[in-house]
């Protein structure tokens, strides 16, 4: 019937597709719209975050409980031992003096203190726990159970003390995480072997006794032996040993828990084992801080040291930049710098002439670039820094040597040290912003391994005059396959290369930088000396610079008309020591350490009936007085165990803060500022972060280090790495016009012929008488749905067919 | 010739900057996330940042290059490194061909400073001066591959001195007249810097026409604000040199530069004494400050504190007796070898461990993999995002099409 034209549409089936057309339109466009307009945004756990920060804010949220266990030898005997009943106040004893000495009440240090007392035939064991350590449990359980209505039962004041006598029970106390009873005593043998041995066997031996359970993060041992031979005569001696244990030997006719054995504990564990360094102070400890420190230049430095932001990035990546900077290895000077060096020569030498202190003139035919084996450095000391300290910080290792760095202020001659030196206040001026320092040209191991599947020992950097791999590591040559010594070779191999992974956020976030300069002064300025404040030389011709890094002068002279040298191996230690000690100043170490080496000082200082006055001891009467300390250095890394848990107890605390932080800005960023998008991907690292969170505060309640300190690093690097997605920002505020103006050049033509029929459809309405158009309508409908088929439809067609005057005027 | 004196970064640090003994404070990362504690500055800032930047382009915006390079000279001057400058400069405006002057940048025409110097560090250059990077500048939402030395470090002990100099209108300033930095925009920028404490104290610095209008937005605590012109004010040029054909310098930089010249580090001069200096005689245009944190005042702000830095050097060792080598102790070298051999392997956390010690390579694999699985899922849900909008515009599209194929062919 309509074979050979176009078949026409009934006219109520073409208002159907017109009406249906402009709702799809409709319908699609306007989500194609929202979808282009509105801001992306991730759904982010806001109630989480909030009740996360509220548990962070809470005191020793994120504070790592250290356990000090007193190991109580008792050498039977004529000599004086504890009864089961003194050992609870000896524990709280204890627990009190160490609070003391670190200057902070119950409430402020998470502490648990346990006495083992050793005895032939017998053991039993008593536990303090600090106030603040008591509080953060009953929130705890408070959480965990609240609307239970079970009640936190209260803690005693000043800490709880529990007992626990165990008669042969050694097996029960080593199963449990604390350490147990090593029945030292059990046999006379046993007893003088440990009784007699120096501090270093004896530290030693403890590892060897204690087996695993004794050195872990966070549990320290303090063996209180009496001193049989009265080596310290009346009074008691101490020692902290390269792991974590200490010792502490009371004269053999006291009991330990005579005041000076107890305090000499005190003086141990507080800077040692329990130190909580860069804590934020509150306001009566700031004030006295303050005070403390207008009266005392060391305390105020000391102060001011712990106070230093830590150099670790967000994401725990520090990387140590060692750079040796020839300042001139060239026997040709430009014009300028002879008439310096004329000028300062000239002016001295009328007076100098009789002395002979000239400069040396032999200088100038040693000018040899100086070339450092640093694989080799790094394998001997600087490895073992990354791995002593690999679970606060990821430590990550580039070197270069430069050519031609001539530093900004030239030394003046000094005839009294037959030196150039550089006065202190020419110091800050010293190094020359275009020395190219800067590993971050050449790249980092964040940028080269941004992916992170590339650990940072294995990514290297090939570029410009940094020639050096990012962490390169020496190994032994590898026996052949199958040969006899190829599987120790391998395990070898295997604990040299840490193979740090970076963490899954690392790319974004850039990694904090440490300078370690060695710079060799031009040859005719050589000796260089580097002058302290006080106009003395600097003890290790060095400086530091909080945040920066140090600096280090070399003033070997190479060999006459060679034009390399290496640097000689005992400069290299020296540049070692040196750098390991300005390290653990620049990572905030050094206050506790120098405590312990400055009290021999002070004890040596004053006489042994005067009090050796100890910051943070305010007694009224005059403590007593004990004898000296030593301190045992870890040979491998120089960094002890102990220093690098303080070091994870600081860095867990403000990971958890700043995680928490962070986390709590964003949430409140989202909401300030309305444009902000936030990507699914960000969203999935917030989510990441909040568990990691939750996480970290388990397992600081578990007082479990290292998963503590993991979690810790993960939520925080992860919130950081949300924060600082620059897809957030991709986004820039847009004015709600320009939402709609941007749209409707692209949307207002597609709507044009749907808008045109529309109109039509309205127009012939009008024209129609409205019952007319409604029978149409229905009927067609009717008969649609009747089931007619297509031939119907033609019919229908037809029929219709003399009933269209309006279409035919339309066309 | 025209020497190219775009140095590249010559990346030595030189040093943060003073740190007051008595920088104790309450730790810094708490106290960035709390409301309660924002109200003051801790006493002392301890590194100085400064972004300097520039938005105009071509030979004819001379001025504004010269603007910025004026304040980075200033600063340069009085101590702070250029690993602590980020300088935005859109053209070269010292070695382009019309200068007749090249490898120099006069602020007039007596031609007694060259504000351009000897040694510039231009961090972000031609078209990399975009409203974006300046605000990834400010927020440290960089790309991973940016290097260090193209971000602004900053912490909450930092103090910040911002510099922007280029055409701009109500609210908006142009970038290399292609796009615009809305106030709304800077403000939201500062919000976030404060609430992720990437600054102390800020000072911003607009050099505009209706600069006041740009920052007046602006509610991040402790920023200081200094606009150079209010609404419906121009920001005029100053001294033309007849050689160069070009007005040199706006007349608010030149007055700052010209105190700055008469300053150095050791001075203790506060904000109001350059206030004092800002006459309406000489811009034609009224200077503006505001100050988020209102218990400041111009006379307490002393002015090397942003645009000044000395760096904290410290010269003592601090070492023990038993830092000798042998750490000091009489029977360490007996020790020495078996301590090398007996030391247990430094305990590492197993995670970090890619090869566990046993040297099996395929485990380390999978651990990779698993590290990086965050990095591919990203990529999946990017995919799908795409797909899907991209079917909901063919789909549009192809309703559109079939609905005038069918409008059309029913009317004919």
């Amino acid at each position: 019937m309509a074979a050979e034209e176009r078949p026409v549409l009934p006219q109520s089936r073409r208002r159907l597709y017109a009406i249906g057309f402009l709702a799809a339109y409709v319908l699609a466009v306007l989500p194609i719209w929202y979808e282009a307009v509105r801001v992306p945004r991730a759904p982010l756990p806001h109630d989480d975050i909030q009740a996360l920060e509220e548990e962070v804010a809470a005191p020793l949220a994120g504070a790592l409980a250290s356990t000090v266990t007193v190991y109580v030898l008792c050498a039977g005997g004529t000599y004086p031992c504890f009864k089961y009943n003194e050992l609870s106040p000896y524990a709280e004893a204890v627990g009190e003096e160490i609070l003391r000495q670190l200057g902070k009440t119950s409430e402020q240090v998470p502490l648990v203190v346990r006495v083992v007392h050793d005895e032939k035939g017998a053991c039993s064991t008593s536990s303090w726990d600090s106030e603040g350590l008591m509080a953060r449990q009953r929130r705890s359980s408070q959480r965990r159970d609240s609307g239970s209505g079970k009640k936190a039962k209260a803690g005693a004041k000043g800490g709880r003390v529990s007992n626990s006598g165990s008669y042969y029970d050694a097996a029960a106390a080593a199963s449990s995480s604390y350490v147990g009873c090593l029945s030292l005593a059990s046999s006379q043998q046993r007893l003088t072997g440990v009784l007699s041995a120096a501090d270093r066997a004896l530290d030693d031996l403890a590892a060897k006794e204690l087996g695993g359970q004794g050195d872990r993060p966070g549990h320290y041992v303090l063996f209180m032996l009496p001193d049989l031979w009265r080596l310290g005569g009346d009074l008691p001696l101490g020692a902290v040993g390269r792991r974590r244990f200490g010792v502490v030997r009371y004269p053999a006719g006291g009991l330990p828990s005579a005041p000076a054995a107890v305090r000499l504990v005190g003086l141990l564990a507080a800077p040692a084992f329990a130190s909580h360094l860069g804590d934020p102070l509150d306001e009566a400890a700031l004030s006295a801080a303050r005070a403390a420190a207008a009266s005392d230049p060391a305390v105020a430095a000391q102060l001011a040291d712990e106070a230093l932001p830590l150099p670790v990035s967000p994401a725990a990546q520090l990387h140590l930049s060692f750079s040796l900077c020839n300042a001139h290895p060239s026997p040709h000077y430009p014009s300028h710098t002879l008439r310096a060096a004329a000028q300062a020569s000239g002016s001295t030498a009328k007076q100098d002439q009789d002395s002979g202190a000239r400069p040396p003139a032999a200088a100038s035919g040693s000018f040899a670039a100086f070339a450092w084996d640093f694989a080799a450095f790094e394998a001997q000391f600087v490895g073992p820094w990354k791995n002593a300290l690999s679970a606060a910080a990821r430590l990550t290792v580039s070197s270069q040597v430069l050519y031609f760095t001539p530093a900004r202020v030239n030394g003046s001659w000094d005839p009294q040290r037959a030196a150039f030196t550089v006065p202190h206040a020419s110091l800050p001026f010293f190094v020359d912003s275009s020395w190219r320092l800067d590993p971050s040209r050449t790249g980092l191991p964040a940028s080269a391994a941004a992916d992170g599947a590339v650990p940072y020992d294995l990514a290297t950097i090939h570029s410009g005059d940094r020639s050096s791999a990012i962490g390169e590591v020496v190994l032994p040559p590898m026996p052949p396959a199958h040969a006899p010594g190829r599987a120790v070779a391998e395990a070898a191999a295997a604990a040299a290369l840490p193979r740090l992974l970076p963490p899954r956020a690392a790319g974004s976030l850039p990694p904090a930088v440490l300078h370690f300069v060695l710079f060799a002064p031009p040859p005719a300025q050589r000796p260089l000396l580097l002058l302290g404040p006080d106009g003395e030389a600097a003890p290790a011709n060095s400086f530091h610079v909080p945040g920066w890094g140090m600096l280090q002068v070399l003033n070997q002279v190479p060999p006459s008309g060679a034009m390399m040298a290496n640097v000689r191996e005992d400069n290299m230690e020296e540049f070692a020591r040196e750098a390991l000690t300005q390290l653990r100043l620049l990572l905030g170490l050094a206050a506790a350490r120098r405590r312990l080496i400055q009290h021999n000082e002070l004890h040596a200082a004053s006489s042994p009936a005067a009090s050796t006055t100890s910051k943070g001891s305010s007694n009224e009467d005059a403590p007593p007085p004990v004898g000296r300390i030593e301190l045992l250095t870890d040979l491998r890394s120089g960094l002890a165990p102990w220093e690098a848990d303080a070091l994870l107890r600081r860095r867990t605390g403000a990971d958890v803060a700043a995680a928490a932080a962070t986390l709590g800005s964003l949430a409140r960023l989202l909401r300030q500022v309305p444009t902000l998008a936030l990507p699914p991907a960000a969203g999935a690292l917030v989510r990441d972060a909040v568990a990691a969170l939750r996480r970290a505060l388990a397992a600081v309640e578990a007082s479990n280090y290292m998963d503590a300190s993991k979690a810790a690093q993960q939520a925080r690097s992860w919130a950081e790495a949300a924060f600082s997605d620059p897809a957030l920002s991709t986004r820039q505020n847009v004015p709600d016009t320009h939402l709609v103006g941007v749209y409707l050049p692209f949307c207002l033509p597609a709507a044009v012929p749907l808008l045109q029929a529309l109109l039509h459809e309205i127009r012939r309405r009008r024209r129609k008488p409205t019952a007319g158009v409604d029978a149409q309508g229905t009927s067609g409908v009717g008969q649609t749905l009747s089931g007619e088929m297509e031939a119907s439809e033609g019919e229908q067609l037809i029929h219709t067919e003399p009933n269209t005057p309006v279409k035919a005027n339309d066309s | 010739m025209a020497r190219s004196r775009y140095a590249s970064r010559l990346g030595g640090h030189l040093l943060f900057c003073l740190v007051g003994l008595l920088a104790a404070q309450p730790q810094p990362l708490l106290a960035t996330g709390t409301h309660e504690i924002k109200g003051a500055p801790s006493s002392r800032h301890s590194n100085n940042w400064a972004v300097l930047v520039s938005t105009s382009r071509f030979w004819l915006n001379y001025r504004h290059i010269v603007n910025t390079m004026s304040i980075y000279h200033v600063v340069k001057r009085l101590g702070i490194p250029d690993s602590n400058i980020i300088l935005m400069i859109p053209d070269d405006m010292a070695c382009n061909p019309r200068n007749p002057l090249p490898a120099q940048l006069f602020n007039n025409e007596s031609r007694k400073l060259d504000v351009y110097g000897q040694n510039v560090e231009v961090d972000y250059r031609g078209y990399e001066v975009t409203v974006a990077n300046f605000l990834q500048v400010l927020t440290g939402r960089h790309a991973p591959e940016v290097p260090l030395s193209r971000r602004m470090l900053s912490d909450n002990s930092s103090n910040v001195l911002v510099y922007l100099s280029g055409h701009g209108g109500d609210e908006f300033m142009k970038f290399n007249d292609v796009e615009e930095l809305l106030a709304q925009d800077l403000a939201d920028a500062l919000a976030q810097m404060s609430e992720k404490g990437r600054y102390r104290e800020m000072l911003l610095i607009v050099e505009t026409c209706q600069a006041a209008t740009l920052v007046q937005r602006v509610t991040a605590p402790n920023s200081i604000l200094v606009a150079c012109s209010q609404k419906g004010q121009q920001s005029l040029s100053f001294k033309s040199d007849p050689e160069l054909g070009l007005s040199l310098i706006d007349r608010f930089t030149y007055q700052t530069l010209a105190f700055f010249e008469n300053m150095d580090i050791s001075s203790t001069a506060k904000l109001s004494d350059l206030f004092k200096t800002y006459s309406y005689d000489l811009m034609e245009s009224h200077f503006s400050y505001r100050m988020t944190n209102t218990s400041r005042k111009p006379e307490d702000v002393q002015l090397t504190d942003f645009f000044g830095a000395v760096a904290d050097v410290r010269t003592g060792s601090q070492r023990g007796p038993q830092d000798h080598m042998l750490h000091g102790d009489q029977d360490a070298r007996r020790f020495l070898m078996t301590a090398l051999r007996t030391d247990s392997p430094d305990s590492l956390d197993s995670s970090l461990l890619l090869r566990p010690p046993d040297g099996q390579l395929p485990g380390s694999l999978l651990v990779a993999r698993e590290m990086a699985g965050n990095s591919m899922s990203g990529v999946g849900r990017s995919w799908s995002l795409a797909l899907g909008r991209w079917t909901g515009l063919g789909a549009l599209a192809a309703i559109v099409c079939i609905s005038i194929a069918l409008i059309g062919g029913g009317s004919s």
